[in-house]
């Protein structure tokens, strides 16, 4: 086994192991072999919970390296067997089997087993390709600012602001840099071409994640189509292996979203504890996370007062989630770098006279929104309507939490369009590069969702 | 009659719950149909990258960055030849058509040598597709990194 090989088995294994520990605090895993199907959410939640740590490491000064790796998730797994072992009570529940015919069970298990295979025909082939390592170039962004970040914090063993300021985009929160320079470290040297495969991984985790977190409401004849039309949707899969934040922050969020509705429907605080980690990991992947993240924290938590009233009102605490930005923004404010996007300024948007003569380029978003979302590709068009006709059937059963969510989506959009609007770059540039990546976490979110939401409206009607 | 009322209701939601189903099995049944075509094409690409080599690592670092810069030679033999702690200029020639592109792939290929954007305070100035001597610059040494690429040691 290589130098190189070590040290991604290394990584890998830790953050799964850190991820684990953190579920069994949560209660959400036990200490059993059934466990094995949460291995892709023990991975993200791992790196969502290194990566908060490492990074608020990095902006008190320490080097994110090995032994500070080995640190954090040491106490982490070390806090967590602590916790559990105060407080034994789980929220694991099996998976509910349904009674079932003999040609009902066989029905069902044709597209399940369909959609497995292109599930795992997707992921080895995204592995297959990770392995060469070839793809880490292929965006232009990768090697002018996402890869130079993570190369100058493993050369600086820190964060040096100097170099920092003559990277593009500075106000970027570096999570994933410090993720990626903790890659090299482990592999023992400046090699970029490992991080696709990287990706990939916390790709096909995320994939496994979503399908361990909707298992107990939705059966897999729903749950593996929906997930095999995601993963092998051009986009999606291209991007697997992207050194591109977008398509992580998309998971972040998607994960977290799918917590956050199974906390409104059973109101177990393990799933809100769990979108809080999710939340604040994307708040610090890209400046959209603390946007989409606030966003969905702000809808969660109101849908949970609407609900549960009093008994609710410290999901608010969720709110707290992108205000783990506040360390980085200070951070950059001190070192006189730019804190906020230099492409628009929100202050615009009271500037009736800029916004009128404007008015070409909110149409014109609105117009590629549409035709991004609903026209240009089979696949995405299957995802968008499938997710807004399963929306609409759970609106009939949960009309709170669908709501909830149909607002989080019609906000996110909207952001997206008014930042198109008033931004200053060109419009055809936004469209072609900031919608395709960033306009994806809404499509992401909404394919992932889709399974939980027909799982939720297939499940007997409950008293409240 | 609430029995028979309770009776019909329970008959309704029966129903509504096959409905449900039917939508469910429907939205199945389209997914994997949307899935054939992208998952045909994914197949094929992950059984050509199964089938070809592996790299070495070293090779798959750099073999990425000859869509860019042909001569990725000249990466490998900046980095041999200008000090880790020197900063450095990249000049390219009017011929290239991506001369940003190639700064950008020296400044990440070079870390954590300095890359600087004026000559006046470059140590090393690598002369891309350009003879050194219209770099404007004295140098006291110049090191041929590959054909038509040369960095030059800055006079002080």
């Amino acid at each position: 086994m290589s130098h190189v090989d070590l040290g991604l088995a290394i990584d890998n294994a830790v953050l799964v192991a850190v991820g684990y520990a953190v579920l069994y605090a949560l209660g959400i895993v036990e200490l059993r072999l059934g466990s094995l199907v949460f291995v892709g959410l023990a991975y993200l939640v791992g790196w969502a919970c290194i990566g908060v740590l490492l990074t608020l490491a990095l902006l008190a000064g320490i080097d994110p390296g090995i032994p500070t790796f080995l640190v954090i998730a040491g106490a982490i797994i070390v806090c967590s067997g602590l916790y559990r072992a105060r407080r034994p009570g789980s929220t694991f529940t099996p998976r509910e089997h349904a009674p079932r015919s003999r040609r009902a069970s066989l029905l069902a298990a044709l597209p399940a087993v369909l959609g497995a295979t292109m599930l795992a025909i997707g992921s080895l082939a995204a592995l297959s390709v990770a392995v060469k390592g070839q793809l880490y170039a292929g965006y232009l962004d990768s090697f002018d600012f996402w890869i130079p970040k993570a190369e100058t914090i493993y050369y600086a063993h820190g964060i040096d602001p100097d170099v920092w300021a003559t990277i593009r985009h500075p106000e970027y929160p570096p999570l994933v840099a410090v993720m990626d320079a903790l890659t090299f470290r482990l592999v023992g040297g400046f090699h970029p071409s490992v991080l696709p495969f990287q990706a990939t991984l916390l790709g096909i985790a995320f994939l496994m994640a979503v399908l361990a977190l909707v298992d107990r409401f939705a059966p897999r004849w729903i749950s593996l189509p929906s997930l095999a039309l995601l993963a092998t949707t051009p986009w999606f899969w291209a991007r697997l292996q992207a050194s591109l934040t977008d398509q992580m922050l998309a998971y972040l969020i998607a994960a977290a979203a799918i917590a956050g509705v199974i906390w409104l429907y059973e109101r177990s605080e393990a799933f809100l504890v769990l979108a809080f980690v999710l939340l604040a990991a994307a708040t610090l992947t890209k400046l959209e996370g603390g946007f989409m993240a606030g966003l969905l924290a702000l809808v969660v938590a109101s849908a949970g007062i609407v609900l549960y009233r009093h008994a609710a009102a410290w999901a608010l605490v969720l709110l707290a989630a992108p205000a783990v930005a506040l360390p980085w923004r200070l951070w950059l404010h001190h070192h006189g770098l730019p804190t906020t996007s230099p492409d628009y300024h929100a202050t615009d948007l009271l500037n009736r006279g800029f916004l009128s003569e404007r008015w070409g380029r909110l149409t014109g978003s609105f117009h590629a929104l549409y035709e991004g979302l609903i026209t240009a590709q089979l696949q995405t068009s299957v995802i968008i309507w499938i997710s807004v006709a399963a929306l609409l059937i759970l609106a009939l059963r949960l009309p709170v939490i669908a709501g909830a969510v149909a607002a989080w989506f019609v906000l996110s959009l909207l952001g997206l369009t008014i930042v198109y609007w008033i931004g200053r770059l060109t419009l055809s540039w936004y469209l072609t590069t900031s919608l395709s990546r960033v306009g994806t976490t809404v499509i992401i979110v909404g394919g992932t969702l889709t399974p939980l939401f027909l799982g939720l409206a297939l499940r007997p009607r409950r008293a409240r | 009659m609430f029995r028979v009322l309770a009776g019909e209701l329970r008959a309704k939601r029966l129903d509504a719950r096959s409905g449900l189903l039917l939508v469910a099995a429907a939205a199945a049944v389209v997914e994997i149909w949307a899935a054939v075509g992208p998952t045909d094409d994914v197949a094929r690409i992950g059984y050509r990258a199964f089938r070809t080599p592996t790299p070495l690592v070293r090779d798959a670092d750099i073999d990425p960055l000859a869509l860019y810069v042909p001569k990725t030679s000249a990466l490998v033999h900046a980095r041999e030849t200008i000090p880790p702690d020197a900063s450095f200029a990249v000049v390219v020639g009017k011929a290239n058509e991506q001369p940003g592109i190639v700064k950008l792939l020296f400044r990440l290929w070079l870390m954590p040598r300095r890359y600087v954007q004026t000559l006046a305070a470059a140590q090393w100035v690598i002369a891309y597709e350009r003879p050194s001597e219209s770099l404007g610059v004295q140098y006291i040494q110049e090191i041929g990194l590959a054909p038509d690429v040369n960095v030059v040691k800055v006079k002080r």
